[in-house]
């Protein structure tokens, strides 16, 4: 039997892609450094504003939706009943 | 000839010989149609007009201009791919309406008057809810039904602001719109309500997750886009659009978070994409119109990629609940390569679609010094790559082993999707064929260090963010409340309480009225007569010293029989008189 294909299940290639995503983040706050930006906005020229910016606008809509769920999520048969 | 036949014609008028071919003639003749379709907008020249008087108005079935001329390009070409997907497929009752849907959208876009607009608008919603009705479910039965009578009631509403219009102006020309007015008002709900803006946008949502396989491909691109393309006609630079279309990103973006069903993820972020359409509009700039309508052009390359990746997985295992997926990148990697393709096209990704027409519209907001509209689109670009672009191909293909092993889906759907897939990057490393069928004619490059740069930081950190908080974002079997409560849980419970109310106020009345107070009024003026000439006589029975047990009687009897002395008549009569004068 051909072995199947499992190559994100095994724990080593998980730890694998952790640090690429890790390396990843960092190389694009190394472009910052490299070619410094100037902004199209101006306020938007210091380094790793868009990194921030990524960050704290995602953290803060998964924090948002979690929040509402308590409220907004029912069951399936929410309407059937 | 060739140079003014109405585009949208060529597949209704097509629809209706389908159920004469037999077997793969009928799909090869399904995609044809779409091909002829595209080559006739091709020959279409700017400018061209087709119209006659009707009652006094003008009628203009074919307007030509380039912005009708691009939405007609990617509307036949979207067409012609979404019918290579639907190879496989020998259902009338599911080729026929595609058909009829996208050729009214292509009325829609080329029609240059209010009325031949409405008519092919409620086409479109008629033909459309038969892609839903065709899984058979019960649950899409019901869905279409909301689906439909959601947009009776838009389609009403834009009625109603038709009707006004053109007795505040006198015409039926649909061009720019220049004052606020109730009848451009209520013509811009109805173009609304089918760009699903909230709080009318539940049905999107509701219905296509519903839909079938091929269903929610061909859905996901006509309706709300060619409410784009009205916006984008009469309503540009409605400041007013601005907001709506800030709104529509952000809540696109905390529904599709909430969701488990992937094919509803998909829809919300219609939504969200849509919402940054809108916002396009209403800047009305010429780079952020630009911007709209490149970005409505790659948006349904995209996003039907994604829907179909999302049906072949659905078509495969039959189920589209995020908790009953996952893994599925062992047997099915090309469909994993191709929706991940769509997925970074939504987000915007360098070098795909999305990077080239996205940023556009943001640059729009830009150059107007928008900060708060920037923000707001940065924030939801890097949102769009939460939900769209990673947590839909992450909770389909990955995540955990559901013990799914489908295998890969039939070749035809495979070519859609390479087609779709190729596209996407085309258009993102060379966007210039784009470029030059876009409305207006400005110089605008995406590609400079800065911006891939910045983008690229932008969408890392958010994949950061996902991975980070992956344990929040944990799927649970539920549905989110959205508008649709109002009329799915609102309005039983609205008839319930009318029930109650109005029943119980009913059923007493009819305790008091007709059942008691009918037999005492009719009692009363069976007695009536009696009662009162005895009252009368009674003081001058006694005064003269007779019995008045005796006169009861007497008088009673004598009523009864019609029997009065004429002498009690008149008496009375007079006494009566004397009464109401009294009164009186």
């Amino acid at each position: 039997m051909k072995k199947e294909f499992d190559f994100f299940d095994r724990e080593e290639n998980k730890r694998r892609l952790w640090i690429f995503l890790y390396a990843t983040c960092v190389f694009t706050l190394f472009l910052d450094l490299i070619f410094p930006r100037e902004g199209v906005l101006g306020f938007d020229s210091f380094f790793g504003f868009y990194a921030i910016m990524g960050f704290i606008s995602c953290a803060l809509l998964i924090l948002i939706s979690k929040l509402l769920g308590i409220i907004l999520k029912v069951d399936e048969d929410y309407y059937d009943r | 000839m060739i140079d003014s036949v109405l585009p949208g014609a060529i597949l209704i008028l097509g629809s209706l010989i389908v159920p004469l071919f037999k077997g793969r003639k009928k799909n090869v003749y399904m995609v044809i149609l779409p091909a002829i379709t595209f080559y006739l907008i091709w020959k279409l020249k700017p400018g061209t007009y087709l119209n006659f008087h009707f009652f006094g108005l003008d009628i203009i079935p074919l307007r030509v201009d380039r912005l009708s001329k691009v939405f007609g390009y990617i509307f036949s070409l979207n067409a012609f791919v979404a019918f290579i997907y639907s190879f496989w497929l020998d259902d009338d009752s599911q080729l026929l309406p595609a058909l009829l849907y996208i050729g009214c959208s292509l009325g829609v876009v080329f029609s240059g008057d209010l009325l031949t607009l409405y008519i092919f608008w409620e086409g479109m919603a008629i033909f459309s809810t038969f892609l839903i009705l065709a899984r058979k479910t019960e649950k899409s039965q019901k869905a279409a039904m909301r689906y439909i009578m959601v947009h009776i009631s838009g389609g009403l509403i834009l009625l109603a602001g038709i009707v006004l219009f053109i007795f505040n102006t006198g015409s039926l020309v649909f061009e720019q719109m220049k004052s606020s007015d109730p009848a451009t008002l209520l013509i811009l709900i109805g173009f609304l309500l089918n760009a699903a803006a909230p709080p009318l946008s539940a049905w999107l949502p509701d219905a296509y997750p519903e839909s079938t396989v091929t269903g929610g491909v061909i859905l996901s691109a006509y309706t709300t886009k060619t409410a784009v393309y009205t916006l984008v006609r009469g309503f540009a630079g409605w400041h007013i659009l601005v907001i709506v279309g800030c709104i529509m990103t952000i809540y696109g973006i905390i529904y599709a978070l909430l969701e488990n069903d992937m094919r509803r993820i998909l829809a919300y972020s219609i939504i969200n994409q849509v919402g940054f359409m809108v916002c396009g509009v209403g800047i009305g700039t010429e780079i952020a119109i630009n911007g709209t309508v490149a970005h409505a052009f790659c948006h349904i390359i995209y996003k039907a990629l994604l829907w179909m990746s999302a049906g072949s997985v659905l078509y495969m295992t039959g189920r589209s609940r995020c908790t009953d997926l996952g893994g599925l990148y062992k047997t099915m990697p090309l469909t994993l390569i191709f929706g991940g393709i769509g997925a970074l096209s939504i987000s915007a990704f360098p070098a795909t679609s999305g990077f080239t027409s996205k940023s556009m519209i943001i640059e729009g907001a830009v150059h107007e010094h928008m900060i708060w509209t920037w923000i707001v689109l940065q924030v939801a670009s890097a949102g769009v790559f939460l939900h769209a672009g990673i947590k839909f191909p992450y909770f389909v293909f990955f995540a955990k082993d559901s013990g799914l092993r489908p295998g890969e889906t039939n070749r035809s759907m495979l070519l859609a999707m390479a087609i779709m897939s190729f596209i996407c990057i085309f258009l993102g490393v060379y966007p210039d064929p784009l470029y030059n069928v876009l409305p207006y004619r400005v110089g605008y490059s995406a590609y400079h260090l800065e911006h891939v740069s910045s983008q690229l930081q932008l969408l890392m950190f958010s994949a950061l963010v996902f991975f980070l908080f992956l344990p929040l974002l944990k799927r649970t079997e539920t549905i989110s409340i959205d508008t649709d409560w109002v009329y799915r849980r609102g309005a039983p419970l609205f008839y319930k309480i009318m029930d109650r109310g109005l029943n119980g106020l009913n059923d007493l009345c009819e305790r008091i009225f007709i059942l008691k107070m009918v037999g005492k009024i009719s009692e009363f003026f069976a007695v009536a007569p009696q009662k009162i000439a005895y009252l009368l006589y009674a003081p001058f029975w006694k005064i003269r010293g007779k019995d008045v047990s005796y006169l009861r009687g007497d008088i009673f009897r004598a009523i009864d029989k019609g029997a009065m002395p004429i002498g009690l008549s008149a008496g009375s009569a007079i006494v009566f008189l004397i009464v109401i004068y009294l009164i009186l």
